[in-house]
């Protein structure tokens, strides 16, 4: 209280008002089917059938190459989802076609991500870059989406300067290490 | 090739005008380990998308997906289908107030049980975030632990027979969290604190003993020793009470 005295706060009531509006108007559009029929239940399986068959823990350039491709497809179908329901209450379709055209966009952030990054890293192993590259790669995939695009922008943030434990030897599987010298550590 | 089930479904839509309250058939072909999730996910998807359910974990932690399984409450997320009949009928849980279908509103509830019995640890001490955390013996971490083990997902609640009939009555869970603070040596309420909460109908002597609770409980929580033990604990505290004893 002590901290609030003095001051005064002001609340712009109508950013509120906006949004609801805005987001009313997408959930009638979605109830009306005005951008299309599409299932919306299907998208989300047709997203989840690609992220699983192209984008696992092995993946290659090919395949992610191929995943990227099909997923901006899925994205222009989420972009045409239409309710079979009506809509009203606590509605699981309206709920799920309120999020799909977000969860598409990052399946691809994911697999866009993924297909740029040539190399294996934690726990996910190229087999076409099967070296962890600290030469290259020591950095993190920053991904933005502008308005209308079909794919995210990726930009890169080095990793953290100071690493209590720095990426080292794992000691089990194929270690192939490019280190940030540009050295090749390779232990078969 | 898999059984053909038949689902009886309750379906009610309160936020539509034109929706009674009735009951739905829906089929579907058995798949091996089918749980009532898989199925309801599948006729959600495939024949109905309005139908309402709640479902998050899948696996027994969130709480979420209690419903009346063929008369029994028990979480759908666990429940096989080839533990059932191939007549299954599914109902929302009493007692909770009703979203929709299969969905019921346990939050508001419990988040109403654990303001009335204080669900927290009391304590004059101040916390300071820099000081070493207290210790507690380990068999009693464990112990406790036994009891918070508590998803909330309401099962007890619904197939009791007290709370059934009176709305105020606390519940199983509401005592089962009781019993939990009155075992951590970091609460200060006395006895005397503690009957005040749960001394009464609405506590632990509103209990009939019937321990539907425990046999329903996904958990496995060992409620019918806990009530026992604050049946006994506040029996004590009301005797004491009668000879003004503190």
């Amino acid at each position: 209280m002590e901290y609030l005295k003095g001051h005064e706060a002001r609340f712009d009531t109508g950013v509120v008002r906006d949004r609801v509006r805005r987001d009313q108007e997408r959930i009638d559009r979605l109830i009306g089917c005005k951008d299309g029929k599409e299932d919306t239940f299907k998208v989300r399986s047709a997203m989840q059938d690609e992220l699983m068959e192209r984008v696992g823990i092995f993946r290659n350039g090919k395949d992610l190459q191929q995943a990227v491709d099909n997923l901006q497809e899925i994205l222009q179908r989420a972009r045409r989802v239409g309710l079979r329901s009506s809509g009203l209450g606590a509605n699981p379709e309206l709920t799920l076609a309120l999020k799909i055209e977000g969860m598409v966009k990052l399946a691809l952030c994911t697999a866009y991500g993924a297909l740029q990054r040539t190399e294996s890293r934690g726990c996910h192993a190229r087999e076409d870059f099967q070296a962890r590259n600290d030469r290259d790669w020591l950095n993190r995939t920053l991904a933005t989406w502008k308005e209308g695009a079909n794919l995210p922008a990726l930009e890169y943030e080095p990793a953290s300067p100071s690493m209590p434990l720095p990426p080292g030897d794992r000691g089990y599987g194929a270690s192939k290490i490019i280190t940030c010298d540009g050295e090749i550590i390779d232990r078969g | 090739m898999g059984r053909h089930l038949t689902f009886e479904i309750f379906r009610f839509n309160p936020e539509d005008k034109d929706s009674v309250p009735h009951m739905e058939t829906f089929h579907l072909e058995e798949t091996e380990r089918m749980t009532l999730f898989i199925a309801l996910t599948r006729i959600r998807e495939e024949q109905d998308p309005s139908l309402q359910f709640d479902f998050c974990c899948r696996a027994g932690i969130c709480g979420s997906c209690a419903m009346m399984i063929n008369g029994r409450p028990g979480l759908a997320c666990k429940t096989l289908t080839r533990e059932l009949p191939s007549e299954i009928t599914l109902l929302p849980l009493p007692v909770f107030k009703l979203i929709g279908d299969l969905s019921v509103d346990t939050g508001t509830w419990y988040r109403a049980m654990n303001e009335k019995v204080e669900s927290w640890i009391h304590t004059h001490r101040s916390f300071d975030p820099r000081a070493e955390e207290q210790r507690m013996d380990n068999a009693l971490a464990e112990e406790i632990y036994e009891l918070e083990r508590c998803v909330e997902c309401g099962c007890c609640v619904a197939s009791c027979g007290t709370a059934n009939m009176r709305e105020d009555f606390l519940g199983a869970s509401a005592l089962n969290r009781i019993a939990r603070f009155m075992m951590d040596p970091r609460d200060e309420r006395s006895s005397k604190e503690y009957f005040e909460v749960v001394g009464t109908d609405e506590g632990i002597f509103g209990c009939m003993g019937l321990l539907a609770c425990e046999d329903v409980c996904p958990k496995n929580l060992p409620l019918q020793d806990q009530l026992g033990i604050l049946r006994r604990k506040m029996g004590w505290q009301a005797v004491k009470h009668l000879f003004r004893m503190g």
